[in-house]
């Protein structure tokens, strides 16, 4: 059994809203309410969700770029909060993370030999000659060449770009990198190579990513295990072919039939869900999903269903399987 | 077939930018018969919305202009109409709505004012009768509580609520022609369900013909009957969607569909290279310097070759004279 490199208790994370009115009620944005998980070393844990669930939420807090609102965070079993500045300094060259829009992550007044560089820079690695040379290799890697080191952002497109800002995530030789819809506005033939980068990193260098995506077909082709959220909570985590074949929760069985696919002749059943997902700042009371639930039950109105394990390695919450 | 009720005949439209002349959409025909939905696939920068903005001859002024070609609706050029003429086609004959919902909708009004709006226009309705049917086309799409949301603003809306406004709108005055220009790119997968759902509803209650402008092949299978697909400003491939989705022709076609992840664990194989800048394409086919099968011919625009009926591809691969 590998071990845990990533693992949280009880997560929350709220957003406290402007005070108003004659008692100043305090309300909050409950971006995300109690997560538990485990992220096992050199696995891909898919985290799929529609806008607004609280994964970027949850993506954040996990490499600690906000502080959880209650719970708690282990890396490698060691409490993530407690940590002071030096060891948060050196957990941050193990997790890395990148963003979904290669556009706004590079500082266009930078050459690309400084942008891949400053990690290095910032953690005093090597002398002068030799981050040089690894900015160098690191292109390679990526499948840029050396000698476009001395260009700017402008000069790139969107699939080379987000290649500089890969190049940049490992300059640190990370352990654990967090891809927030990395390739979700790439398209389709560009994806399709940087999926094929990523793939092959993670092989090399060993690499645990946590991929976030609102896109089914990208997480069921490069994750091992799926959790899906719903407006902050997760709803459901499963090994990626249990959840693709028979997936429990039901908003998971409506997330899966609603995304479109590539065949004409398929006339697969739909399940179009009615309404939009609520607001985060008021929850339904009981299970958050309930509005918008075809097999809702009456305990469903009341009570929110805790995660509970349905199968080895398969966490759902929902009634209908208590 | 009967003749279509929007045919494009070689139309060219070109951007005038400092680095000179620009070709966004090169020789582009394009039928569009009575209630059918028609996709126009391609990436990002090959010329599909440049394609839909000439049709409603939105492009902008004066950088962009319809060089070439004609744009014939019901057997009528709408490269030829006054400005007054066109401007009645507009949203009343031919509509459009766009990918965001947020910038297509104006913020100080509220949505039932915009819907009105279009309908005092076009159909000369009286401010009562016109709210009345802006609520009845609230209702039309779905949105919960019609006759008191016509009164909020798009801000108050989400993004799923504010794409059905926008489709309320386009089909107030029963068009005969939606233009949708990637309408649920923006929107999450169970919302985009919903909203294509009301699509192919609508079409079929109204009985109007759909152009789906998107870069999505998922979205493409679910809803077309005809597909087109564009590589840098020029159409290479039509035919049936169940043709092009079983035996996809053009080498950039296939190389989308090889693209697509669809089974786990198998490497993708991505076509190589970028798109070219549409500045310096290559002499003849544009896809030659990413293209696996290209040949000596591919320095020549490549032939239309009819590989089975009603299924057309451009490229030199399937020139029966010279293989």
């Amino acid at each position: 059994m590998p071990e845990n490199i990533l693992s949280t208790e009880g997560l929350s994370k709220h957003y406290p809203l402007k005070e108003h009115g004659l008692f100043h009620r305090q309300t909050v944005v409950r971006a995300l309410e109690d997560v538990s998980l485990e992220i096992q070393e050199g696995e891909v844990f898919g985290l799929v969700g529609e806008s607004g669930c609280g994964k970027s939420t949850l993506g954040r807090v996990l490499l600690r770029l906000e502080d959880p609102s209650a719970g708690r965070i282990f890396y490698r079993n060691q409490d993530l909060g407690a940590f002071d500045r030096d060891r948060l300094k050196a957990f941050r060259r193990e997790a890395q993370i990148i963003y979904q829009d290669p556009y706004s992550a590079l500082n266009p007044r930078q050459c690309i030999q400084n942008l891949v560089q400053e990690p290095l820079d910032i953690h005093g690695i090597g002398t002068k000659q030799e981050r040089s040379k690894q900015v160098r290799l690191l292109l390679e890697k990526v499948g840029l060449r050396p000698d476009q080191a001395t260009r700017y952002p402008h000069e790139f497109s969107g699939g080379q770009r987000q290649r500089i800002v890969i190049a940049r995530a490992l300059a640190l030789n990370p352990k654990l990198i967090l891809a927030d819809e990395a390739v979700s506005a790439l398209d389709v033939s560009i994806q399709a190579q940087v999926i094929n980068l990523l793939k092959d990193l993670r092989r090399e260098f060993n690499l645990t990513y946590i991929f976030i995506s609102h896109d089914l077909s990208v997480i069921k082709h490069i994750a091992d295990r799926v959790g899906v959220m719903y407006l902050g909570r997760m709803v459901e985590v499963a090994p990626k072919h249990a959840f693709y074949q028979e997936p429990a929760h039901p908003y998971s069985k409506a997330l899966l039939s609603s995304a479109p696919s590539p065949d004409p002749r398929s006339k697969k059943e739909r399940i179009i869900l009615s309404g939009d997902v609520p607001s985060p700042i008021n929850p339904p009371a009981g299970c958050y999903f309930h509005p918008r639930c075809p097999e809702c039950l009456d305990i469903c109105r009341e009570v929110f269903p805790p995660l509970r394990l349905l199968s080895p390695q398969r966490w759902v919450a929902c009634h209908l399987y208590q | 077939m009967n003749t279509p009720l929007l045919n494009i005949q070689g139309l060219v439209t070109q951007f005038s930018t400092r680095r000179g002349p620009v070709t966004a959409v090169d020789g582009l025909d394009l039928q569009l018969h009575s209630g059918q939905t028609l996709g126009l696939v391609g990436e990002s920068g090959c010329g599909k919305s440049v394609a839909a903005l000439s049709i409603m001859r939105l492009l902008p002024k004066p950088a962009g202009r319809v060089a070439k070609g004609r744009i014939l609706f019901e057997g009528r050029d709408l490269l030829e109409v006054s400005e007054a003429d066109m401007r009645r086609v507009r949203g009343n004959e031919i509509s459009m709505i766009f990918q965001e919902p947020m910038t297509s909708l104006n913020p100080v009004y509220t949505v039932g004012f915009q819907i009105y709006e279009a309908l005092q226009k076009h159909r000369k309705l009286s401010r009562r009768q016109a709210g009345q049917e802006a609520v009845n086309m609230l209702q039309l799409v779905g949105i919960p509580e019609p006759a008191a949301r016509i009164n909020d603003y798009p801000h108050q809306m989400s993004g799923g609520m504010r794409q059905r406004v926008m489709i309320a709108m386009a089909l107030s005055c029963r068009p005969k022609v939606m233009i949708a220009d990637e309408p649920t790119t923006a929107l999450d997968v169970t919302i985009q369900a919903q909203i294509l759902d009301l699509i192919s509803r609508l079409k079929q209650e109204i009985g109007m013909s759909v152009l789906l402008i998107t870069h999505d092949l998922g979205v493409v299978a679910e809803t077309c009957q005809q597909v087109l697909v564009m590589y840098a400003g020029r159409a290479v491939e039509k035919a049936s969607a169940v043709d092009l989705f079983e035996k996809p022709a053009h080498p950039y076609t296939l190389g989308l569909f090889a693209s697509i992840p669809k089974v786990e664990d198998e490497i993708l194989h991505p076509i190589s290279g970028v798109v070219p800048s549409l500045y310096d394409l290559p002499e003849g086919c544009a896809f030659q310097d990413r293209c696996a099968y290209r040949q000596a011919q591919c320095l020549k625009r490549p032939p239309w070759i009819e590989i089975s009926p009603e299924h057309w591809v451009c490229c030199w691969r399937y020139d029966t004279h010279h293989a």
